[in-house]
């Protein structure tokens, strides 16, 4: 489409006048202040309106008006706006004036009601164009700098050359994204999303469910088997070794009894005498027998206590009251031991040479020498005295703690002793070991009393009758005494057994702990191999993987749509950039005479122009004459790439300002070239431009002094003078 | 690559210079290199895309 006429009601310095255009190069020449880019102005502003109105607005008058009529492919479009009101009426016709179209509202610059867009929609469809940023970085070329920035113009352009095509694919990009998003919180293309999505949740259910397995499976097949057995043997050995040191125990025990002279007879094996009751026991009793176990089990006992249970936790009560008793005053001493300082040497030697010092400057100064001798002499011994008093109180009172300390560490010690000698035997009878159990043990079995006391009887085996176990564990220094007073061959034999029953109880620990070792690693293999088959045998929770399995692979299809589309669209998107970019560096060369061949753009549509072998500069660093011829080139190069094919015209006000001689013909001739497809109008005040207008047969429009060019509106026809 | 891919209506549309095209490009040359199960994927993806271009109804357009 060509710009036919444009008309002017009331606009800047016009007023009810007419210009009319041809296809092909237009001048429109005159001089400064002739109203060149009033008249250039003009036509954008009809279009979508002005935000310099009141620059434009007659002075004295109430109209600021005109109208643009564009003519091509059979049709005429008239446009007209009255720019105080931006009251706007688009009437398309065809060649025989029949109306194709029309539109008549209110439709301001940054208009967005219903009316605007309807307006805009038909501009549209008619020019291809209808924004005036898009207008101004494609169809005019002012003496501004013409850039093209900007996120959202940078769309528009890339729309302009790629079609609406990319814009709608790009609505589908956006609707894969929401519902991939939707699903997962897990971003392949950038940051995670902050909260959990469909997927996170399953999987959490399914976590919370049954715990993914961590490792490798292993302990299949022969080595599970292997180790099944080593657990079967070892425990059957750790059995033994029980039985083994129950007997050693209780040898010792005896042994320790006969040495002080106590009644042996009743040291008798606990099991075995329980063994014996239970196998001499009628089998009438025997329900009687296992309902007090089962109210034994009931009430939290153990389920066969030892008759030894309400000794041994009376012992562990008086070791924990020992212990307590020992463990404050050994505090209380590390923290009086601590608070003893150290006296300070270095403050005693300072102050004694200032004393020192005093003494000798009475001497130098000859100022009461003797006084002052007297004085620093008498003050150094007394402060060193008293360090010296200071440091020997404060060795007796460390010497005096350590020996406090070493006393109490040694009853301390003694006490662990027999603390631990209890868990021992605590270990042996199957009593639990650790503090916390023993206590609540013995609250159980002050309030059980008398069930026990039943269980006990039943056994057959009075509670009177039971050894005084105690005397095993009575304070080893009382032991020591005793065993003190007998034969020193029992002594060595008893140290002896004692000896050997320690490193049976290692052999014994080590054994356990490799069992409870070999154990764990069973059930977590049991654990994993579970597991595993789990996920495989249907199971309660199926549906939830079944579930989980298929929205992750719907999250996988989508993030490969995703990928393809962004492919797809960029590879469309560089093809048509190409096309541009190219054409614009061919014209580009040719207007600085070959110094630059190629131009890129990048994401936002900003040039860049390459110097040399991969060597690029962006287009701002360049010279405004050399910039200037960048951007036209750009402008005639999206005219003839433009994916819809239409042409409008370009208007160019005043474009060769900034450009030397050599430039300008160089830029000419590219102008020359690009008029034969299309309409360019130049505003220019140039006299060679106007001769070469006349030479060239250029459409002239003269303003200023030639006001006789300028023509009436009623008398259209003749306001057009051609300079040849 | 699966048979789906072999089609002769997607071979051609693959030669359209409309950003469907390039996307069915994409997915070709994307499951030659692909395996069977990786393929598949593809083919799902590029069969969810197809129906959204058919649903949008810019389907064709070049």
């Amino acid at each position: 489409m060509i710009i036919r006429c444009l008309e002017i009601e009331h606009f800047g310095r016009f007023s009810d006048t007419s210009f009319e255009f041809r296809r092909g190069m237009n001048l429109v020449t005159g001089p400064n202040e002739a109203g060149k880019t009033t008249l250039a102005e003009a036509i954008p502003a009809v279009l979508f309106g002005s935000r310099e109105v009141e620059r434009f607005k007659p002075w004295g008058r109430g109209a600021c008006s005109a109208r643009l009529v564009f003519e091509g492919d059979k049709r005429t479009v008239e446009i007209r706006r009255d720019l105080l009101s931006d009251d706007v009426s688009l009437v398309e016709r065809d060649d025989l004036y029949q109306t194709l179209s029309s539109f008549t509202g209110r439709v301001p610059l940054r208009g967005r009601s219903a009316a605007s867009r309807e307006y805009r929609d038909l501009l549209e469809q008619l020019l291809g164009i209808a924004e005036n940023d898009l207008f101004r970085a494609t169809c005019f070329f002012g003496q501004q700098l013409q850039e093209w920035t900007g996120d959202e113009l940078g769309d528009k352009l890339r729309r302009l050359v790629g079609g609406r095509e990319e814009t709608d694919f790009s609505h589908i990009l956006d609707s894969l994204l929401e519902e991939h998003f939707q699903l997962t919180c897990k971003n392949p293309w950038g940051r995670d999303k902050q909260k959990d999505r469909e997927l996170e949740k399953l999987r959490a259910r399914l976590d919370a469910a049954q715990p993914a397995p961590t490792t490798a499976f292993t302990a299949e097949g022969p080595d599970a088997a292997e180790q099944e057995k080593r657990i079967r043997s070892l425990a059957a050995e750790i059995e033994q070794d029980r039985r083994d040191y129950v007997k050693g125990v209780c040898y010792i025990d005896r042994l320790r009894q006969n040495l002080q002279e106590q009644p042996v007879e009743a040291q008798v094996d606990s099991t075995a005498e329980r063994e014996a009751a239970s196998s001499d026991s009628p089998t009438g009793e025997k329900s009687s027998r296992d309902d007090l176990s089962a109210r034994l089990a009931a009430a939290g006992l153990p389920a066969d206590p030892p008759r030894e249970l309400p000794e041994l936790l009376d012992q562990a009560a008086a070791i924990r009251q020992e212990l307590a008793e020992v463990q404050q005053p050994l505090a209380n001493l590390n923290r009086q031991k601590q608070k003893v300082r150290p006296v300070r040497w270095l403050m005693v030697g300072l102050g004694t040479a200032l004393l020192a010092t005093v003494a000798a400057a009475g001497f130098l100064l000859d100022f009461h020498p003797w006084l002052l001798a007297g004085f620093g002499g008498g003050g150094a011994g007394i402060l060193c005295g008293w360090a010296l008093f200071r440091h020997i109180k404060r060795r007796q009172q460390l010497a005096e703690c350590d020996r406090q300390l070493s006393k109490l560490e040694k009853k301390r010690a003694a006490v662990l002793d027999r603390q631990n000698l209890l868990s021992e035997r605590c270990e042996v009878l199957g009593v639990p070991r650790s503090a916390v159990d023993l206590v609540r043990l013995q609250k159980l079995v002050a309030a059980n009393r008398e069930l026990l006391d039943a269980w006990w009887a039943d056994a057959g085996s009075p509670i009177e009758s039971r050894p005084d176990a105690s005397a095993a564990e009575e304070p080893v220094d009382k032991v020591e005494g005793e065993v003190d007073a007998v034969s020193s061959g029992a002594r060595a034999e008893l140290a002896e057994l004692e000896k050997r029953l320690a490193e049976f109880a290692a052999q014994l620990k080590e054994k356990e702990a490799e069992l409870a070792r070999l154990q764990q690693g069973q059930e977590q293999e049991k654990g994993q191999t579970g597991s595993a088959a789990s996920l495989k045998k249907p199971e309660p929770d199926t549906d939830l993987h079944a579930q989980y399995r298929k929205l992750e692979r719907r999250v996988v299809v989508l993030r490969t749509a995703v990928d393809l589309l962004v492919e797809g669209i960029e590879d469309f998107r560089q093809t048509h950039l190409k096309s541009l970019t190219a054409e614009a560096g061919r014209l580009f060369g040719r207007m600085t005479e070959g110094r630059y061949q190629t131009v890129r753009l990048d994401d936002e549509m900003r040039p860049e122009v390459q110097i040399a072998e991969r060597r690029w500069v962006p287009a701002e660093r360049l010279s405004r004459g050399t910039l200037d011829a960048l951007y036209l080139a750009l402008r005639i190069a999206l005219a003839k790439v433009r994916s819809d094919g239409r042409t409008l015209p370009l208007l160019l006000d005043d474009p060769f300002v900034h450009l030397d001689r050599s430039r300008i013909r160089a830029v000419m001739k590219q102008l020359d070239v690009a008029a034969t497809g299309t309409q360019l109008i130049l505003f220019s005040h140039s006299d060679d431009l106007a001769r070469r207008a006349a030479r060239e047969r250029w459409h002239v429009i003269a303003l200023g002094n030639q006001t006789a060019e300028v023509t009436e509106k009623d008398n259209e026809h003749a306001g057009q003078l051609h300079l040849l | 690559m699966t048979q789906w891919f072999e089609q002769s209506d997607l071979v051609a549309l693959a030669e359209e210079k409309s950003v469907q095209g390039r996307v069915v490009k994409a997915a070709l040359t994307r499951a030659a290199e692909a395996d069977s199960e990786q393929a598949a994927l593809i083919e799902e993806a590029l069969q969810e895309l197809l129906g959204r271009f058919q649903g949008s109804g810019v389907a064709g357009k070049s």
